[in-house]
């Protein structure tokens, strides 16, 4: 026992101070060392998190508060164990990826973790100040990811657009707090806890306000809808691993932080949580609809990511009906989900990822016969697809069980029924997929009629809000997206595409993916089908983390 | 009603500048055709925000410093966000020759 004074500090904040000292050693190692590969930055940066990860799991079982304002509880073990593992997924990909690009920017490593650094603080702060700050420094480092190759036109506009919808939310966020302040004098959530009776009873209205702001204002962080119109455009922007830490690890710290927050802060107002019931309903219905008719891979993977914030936020909606004894069922579901999610998002992303770097094109009609030519490949991407549509046998089946077994339990019948509908929805746009992987060779315009055919006879009743289908020209390709060494000449009514890409020639040679990803791609299998045959390998440790001690 | 000092002011009128001005900034950001100005409009309504924290501060129920410590680190905050906000703008302007929030519509093409 060393320094028994300070070893709290290490305990409640061990691995967010392993992975900023990551960060910085890498951030200043790069910047001395131009000339060294981007994948020694990464194998780092995967060192740094292993050791991170070592640390959350040998303190899981701690309990410990530091300078009032981190906490080490079962939920920040949890979540903490859950955002390093996704680290871990996205840094994986991120090696291949810089292995493919030769000229992918070389600030991907320590953004990416000093984003994880945000993310492991919202899961494990417990004042308004401290988890607005880890919140603000996920978001900032997720703008710069996304728009950090300043030659893609495409990447600087998501980016743009990314960057004014999050401050936008945090802004909303920010005053739902200062309400929340106002009326209770404290930002320790432990303080806060102790006044949510109080709360409500004095204050009603502003309580509802302020509960309202805060589940927008992170609704603009979590895609939901109506706050998600960024989420297409960012993801398609930005290259393939960082559009899977989007997609995954800042929902997971945003799902955290909501939690947390909204959990202490109006435990006393069980009234107020009908309205996380009402957003998560609308964006089950319109992620669903809006996937629907997306020819772009990455932008359907978008609208499938919404729909699944719209099927995470349904315990949020179950928290108000239901006493703290059923609150655990609610946390093992949305644990459980989270994590099934994070495997099939970026096991997808990835197989998505090599599929247009081969074929230099993100339009859906690139996986027709993917069967034939790589069987392995699309036999992954089928998995991860049943996955999200909620198969049996795969996680993402049992996740969506734990859910609606939640709203039957609880009497909110009617969110579970929509979450049944909305995913009969969603087998239309992922079975599409499936489809064009496994038929024979058709010839692209015949195949293009009759898949606009379809979307016309779905879409006639005017749900268009987004892009018109793509129109399969094969001219118009957007694969350059993530390719960096993009030129974009400067005149100013210029697109996309009319980017000239230079030094390619090596891509599209080598037919398969390297032992990196398909390492990646086989740990998303065997962790979609593992919790699919076996769920009780994550319930069992979730049951032993005891969320109340 | 008011504070300790010598000139009272009700804490509703503060509070109301705080809406104003967080009303102002959302029309603006969500109407507003510049980016430049569409960033304005955001740090209006962090500081919309910080006005309430700091009136809650002196005035609220049980008034304390923590709001104004609050709002130190959101000005920090909003400071680095407006950073990377003005270098993407930059980027945009390089790549595109415009900074007109409707031009910027590569995805949807």
């Amino acid at each position: 026992m060393p320094d028994l004074i300070h070893a709290h500090y290490f305990v409640t904040m061990g691995p967010l101070l392993i992975v900023t000292a990551t960060a910085f050693i890498v951030m200043v190692l790069e910047f001395c060392l131009p000339r060294v590969d981007a994948r020694v930055w990464l194998g780092l940066s995967i060192l740094g998190t292993l050791a991170a990860v070592v640390t959350a799991a040998v303190h899981a079982g701690q309990r410990a508060l530091t300078l009032n304002s981190v906490v080490q509880d079962a939920f920040s073990a949890v979540f903490s164990l859950v955002i390093l593992g996704t680290t871990l997924l996205i840094l994986w990909f991120a090696l291949d990826f810089a292995r493919r690009e030769p000229q992918a920017p070389k600030e991907h490593p320590y953004l990416i973790l000093f984003a994880v650094a945000g993310a492991l603080t919202m899961a494990s702060a417990v004042d308004l100040v401290t988890l607005y700050v880890g919140l603000e420094l996920l978001s900032v480092a997720s703008y710069v990811l996304v728009g950090v190759r300043r030659q893609s036109a495409r990447s600087t506009e998501g980016a743009v657009k990314y960057l004014l919808m999050g401050s936008i939310g945090s802004a909303v966020l920010l005053y739902g707090m200062s309400f929340i302040y106002g009326l209770t004098g404290s930002t320790n959530l432990y303080d806060l806890g102790q006044q949510g009776m109080m709360l409500w009873t004095n204050y009603p209205a502003v309580t509802v306000l302020a509960f309202l702001l805060m589940l927008c204002g992170m609704g603009f962080k979590l895609s939901l809808v109506p706050f998600h119109a960024w989420t297409p455009d960012t993801y398609a922007g930005a290259p393939g691993p960082v559009s899977a830490l989007l997609a995954t690890l800042s929902k997971t710290a945003g799902f955290a932080l909501l939690l947390r927050m909204l959990l202490f802060i109006f435990n006393g107002a069980p009234q107020v949580y009908v309205w996380a019931g009402v957003i998560s309903a609308a964006t089950m219905v319109v992620g669903n609809l809006a996937a629907l008719p997306q020819r772009h891979m990455k932008r359907m993977l978008a609208f499938s990511s919404v729909a699944q914030a719209g099927y995470l936020l349904v315990p949020f909606a179950l928290f108000g009906a239901s006493g703290y004894q059923d609150w655990i069922a609610l946390f093992d579901s949305l644990v459980f989900y989270l994590v099934a999610y994070t495997f099939m998002t970026v096991g997808a992303f990835a197989v998505i990822w090599w599929v247009s770097r081969q074929t230099r094109s993100f339009d859906a009609s690139v996986l027709d016969g993917l069967a034939r030519r790589n069987p392995w490949l699309a036999g992954a991407l089928t998995v991860f697809l049943l996955g999200l549509a909620g198969m049996p046998l795969t996680a993402g089946f049992v996740g969506k069980l734990y859910l609606l077994i939640d709203t039957v339990h609880l009497h909110e019948v009617w969110l579970g029924v929509l979450l049944f509908l909305t995913s009969a929805v969603s087998f239309y746009y992922y079975f599409g997929w499936i489809r064009r992987m496994f038929q024979p060779a058709v010839s692209d315009a015949e195949l293009a009629g009759t898949v606009l055919a379809a979307d016309a006879g779905v879409f006639t009743f005017g749900l268009q809000f987004d892009n018109p289908p793509i129109t399969p020209h094969p001219g118009d390709e957007h694969w350059q997206d993530d390719v960096e060494g993009v030129r974009v000449s400067a005149a100013p009514d210029e697109t996309g595409a009319s980017d000239q890409q230079v030094g390619d020639g090596s891509a599209g040679t080598d037919a398969r993916p390297g032992i990196v990803l398909q390492t990646l791609i086989a740990v998303c299998v065997i962790g979609t089908l593992v919790l699919g045959v076996a769920p009780a390998v994550l319930l069992h440790g979730l049951w032993a983390v005891g969320w109340y001690q | 009603m008011g504070g300790t000092g010598a000139i009272q002011i009700p804490t509703g009128s503060i509070l109301a500048l705080g809406a104003i001005l967080f009303c102002i900034g959302l029309y603006g950001a969500l109407t507003k055709r510049n980016l430049i100005m569409v960033l304005v409009s955001i740090e209006l309504m962090l500081n919309a925000a910080n006005v309430n924290l700091v009136a809650f501060s002196r005035l609220g129920v049980s008034p304390n410093l923590n709001g104004q410590i609050f709002s130190l680190f959101t000005i920090t905050v909003a400071a680095a966000e407006i950073a990377v906000g003005l270098a993407l703008l930059l980027a945009v302007f390089r790549v595109r020759k415009t900074t007109e929030v409707r031009d910027l519509d590569l995805h949807r093409r």
